[in-house]
């Protein structure tokens, strides 16, 4: 497959980078190549003309750090949201950059994305099981998964079945099923984005061998589909 | 350790482990105090029907038998050879084997347990290579195989049956035979791996999946070396076979190091549930369940049916009636109310009053005791009739009904059972509950009935908490299997 060979391209420029984990440009690369995009976007740096972009990407804006050092960008400061000028994106570049330099931390740019409006937090993941391998994940975001635990796994590869009974799993589907007046997504949104992972073609179980864990959280899903505003990738170790 | 010995045999068939027609037995003693003595009176206790060899290096004859020195110098190739001497002979005996034995189990143990004796282990591997056999075990009990007269267990043999075990416990292996024996199941095989350093769990679930004696399989597993190997079995099985897990050391892996915050939140519990959920198969949580489980797919005489869950209480006792319900419910299971034309038609019966028609049905020992129990039979098959429900769940509280006449109104009443079990359609499910406060007086007769109403084909329980549980497992594979081969 082509775009399997794209993917293992990222994969080989990170590793010969030393990187433990794909940035997150790449990391959401290779999910746009199996079928999951990302918000519109650009790479900036400290000197550019912020308000060309911002008219490029329309409206509010979210600008997050781009740091090999740095695991957890929110935990550091290093997501700023609703962004609607150009002073506003170069104060908030300052005070990243100020971070950076107190911990000691490199800067590879920013990433200025289209803030996603609407849609439902979800998180789908992978890790390898020591006995079974692939694993995919499933969960609701923010709380659901952080305090409720409201996840359901299956072993790689999984099947339309298997994804469609993942969601059923979760004491939550209710929600995205629109639950309480809430946005109705379709099943077959999260089944594909799942599918994408996990499933016979899915990047997870094609690129198993190059990765050791994956996340994407939160995915955004709405009735006009699946949009991964963060994902992390996580090479596998030699 | 992922050590594994060369699949020699070009034959990987397992037959020979459940139907050896020779059997060497290494470990008997002139004193006749060895296990390999044990062994050999319990394969002519049991009738067994081939030839046994024991294997001494000095003595010409034991347990009435002749003796040959070595593995190699037995008159015929030995299907199945049973090793119980010191770990430290083991390699060399089987050294010299020059390809006369089929399977060799090993009791011994010494090779490798808790991180001792890993040069000894190696030299078995070495030695069953060089021997050119298969390996069960070490540290193991073996094949109990009621149909072919093996057993490593004391004791009258139980007859044959369709449940196929594999167990990476030996202790528990025994606990399996004896309480499901004493439910009434019956096993075409129970093995005992032991350390799998050859034969492991993938090999025997391969062998009970394609075995035509086999129709329900269990497995009790602790550490599984290939466990993508046994995932893809059994999803490729797409639950042909009812499969019931019991897994230790689900929690005990714990959580990994984890780099993502998905790593952190999985563990092995997880995961096993995931396998379950993808290929049909059934997990449970404690040997009792284990066994209830295996109860109800091994007497049910046909699991193509499928099974809606809606089930039908019946029985004396309207408290245990109302507890069953909520049992039922907690677990999804519909105790749903009936028709009024199914309550007219009950009313038309002539039941006394004192007697509950709604669903639960609860009928009390005096009101049974009026009809000798027939009210019971009349009752279920109108509801049978009209109701339709997957399931028709009898509890009888033994103690209360064993009151009257000396036990005669339980006879009737299990008499009444049998008959309607040959009456209703096999998309009826009856499970029977035979409740009792565990006292001697009660225990027999509770066997002697439970061993009936399994043959007749018609799960039988201690407790409705257990049967509820058994229901739900029954369900879950139902809806898996007809998901699946739609």
């Amino acid at each position: 497959m082509q775009y399997a060979d794209t993917a293992r391209h990222i994969f080989e420029h990170a590793k010969r980078q030393k990187r433990q984990a794909l940035d997150e440009p790449s990391a959401k690369r290779i999910l746009g190549l199996y079928g999951i995009p990302a918000p519109r976007s650009a790479i900036v740096d400290c000197d550019v003309d912020a308000g060309a972009v911002l008219k490029e990407l329309g409206g509010r804006v979210v600008l997050k750090l781009i740091s090999p050092e740095v695991l957890h960008k929110s935990d550091f400061g290093g997501v700023a949201l609703g962004l609607e000028d150009s002073d506003e994106i170069r104060a908030a570049m300052a005070i990243m950059s100020q971070r950076c330099r107190e911990k000691d931390c490199r800067i590879e740019g920013f990433l200025l994305e289209e803030q996603i409006q609407g849609g439902h937090e979800i998180v789908i993941g992978g890790f390898h099981d020591p006995s079974f391998g692939p694993v995919v994940m499933l969960g609701l975001g923010g709380i659901f998964v952080e305090i409720l635990r409201d996840i359901s796994f299956r072993i790689c590869p999984i099947t339309r079945t298997d994804a469609l009974e993942m969601l059923d799993e979760l004491r939550g589907a209710a929600l995205l099923r629109g639950a309480r007046g809430g946005m109705r997504v379709p099943d077959e949104i999260v089944v594909d984005a799942l599918l994408s992972v996990g499933g016979e073609n899915g990047l997870f179980f094609q690129l198993s061998d190059a990765i050791g864990e994956l996340d994407i959280n939160p995915l955004i899903v709405s009735p006009q589909g699946a949009v991964a505003l963060d994902a992390r990738i996580v090479l596998a170790s030699e | 350790m992922t050590i594994t010995a060369a699949a020699t045999a070009e034959d990987t068939s397992l037959h020979a482990l459940f139907h050896p027609r020779t059997i060497a037995v290494a470990g008997v003693s002139r004193k006749s105090d060895g296990q390999g003595n044990k062994f050999i009176r319990r394969l002519r206790q049991a009738n067994y029907q081939g030839r046994i060899y024991p294997i001494h290096p000095v003595e010409t004859e034991l347990e009435g038998l002749r003796a040959y020195p070595s593995l190699a110098q037995t008159p015929e190739t030995v299907d199945y050879a049973f090793v119980a001497i010191p770990a430290e002979g083991v390699p060399a005996m089987l050294a010299q084997a020059r390809g006369n034995v089929r399977f060799v189990q090993v009791m011994s143990s010494g090779f490798g347990e808790g991180g001792r004796g890993m040069a000894l282990q190696q030299d078995l591997l070495d030695a069953v290579r060089q021997g050119g056999m298969r390996l069960l075990g070490p540290n193991c009990l073996g094949t109990y195989s009621p149909a072919a007269g093996m057993s490593f267990i004391d004791g009258q043999l139980f007859l044959p049956g369709s449940v196929g075990v594999l167990s990476q416990s030996g202790g528990l292996s025994v606990d399996i035979i004896r309480n499901g024996e004493y439910r009434g199941l019956g096993f075409s095989g129970v093995v005992s791996l032991g350390n799998c350093l050859d034969i492991g769990p993938c090999e025997l679930l391969a062998h009970y999946l394609e075995d035509p004696s086999t129709r329900v399989i269990g497995a009790y597993l602790e550490d599984i070396r290939n466990g993508r190997q046994f995932f893809e079995l059994l999803r490729d099985a797409k639950a042909a076979k009812p499969v019931v897990l019991l897994k230790g050391g689900r929690t005990a892996q714990g959580l990994r190091a984890a780099a993502s915050h998905t790593g952190s939140l999985a563990g092995s519990e997880q995961v096993w549930k995931a396998l379950a959920a993808q290929t049909g198969s059934i997990l449970v949580d404690s040997l009792e369940d284990f066994i209830n489980t295996l109860v109800i797919f091994e007497s049910s005489r046909s699991l193509a049916p499928p099974f809606d869950g809606r089930t039908i209480l019946f029985g004396n006792g309207g408290g245990a009636s109302v507890l069953a319900a909520d049992a039922l419910g907690k677990l999804g299971i519909d105790v749903p109310p009936m028709s009024s034309g199914t309550t007219q038609a009950l009313q038309a019966l002539g039941v006394p009053a004192g007697a509950g028609l709604e669903n639960p049905l609860d009928v009390p020992a005096n009101i049974l005791e009026r009809s000798k129990g027939r009210i019971a039979g009349s009752i279920l098959e109108a509801v049978a009739l009209r109701e339709q429900p997957g399931a028709i769940l009898m509890h009888i509280n033994m103690p209360v009904i064993m009151g009257y006449r000396q036990g005669a109104l339980l006879d009737e009443l299990m008499h009444i059972v049998l008959e309607l079990r040959r009456e209703l359609s096999p998309a009826v499910r009856l499970l029977l509950v035979l409740r009792s406060t565990g006292q001697a007086d009660y225990e027999e007769t509770r066997r002697e009935y439970t061993q009936l109403a399994m043959q007749a084909g018609i799960p039988t329980f201690l407790d409705l908490p257990s049967a509820a549980r058994a229901l739900h497992a029954l369900r879950t594979y139902s809806r898996f299997f007809h998901s699946r081969h739609a």
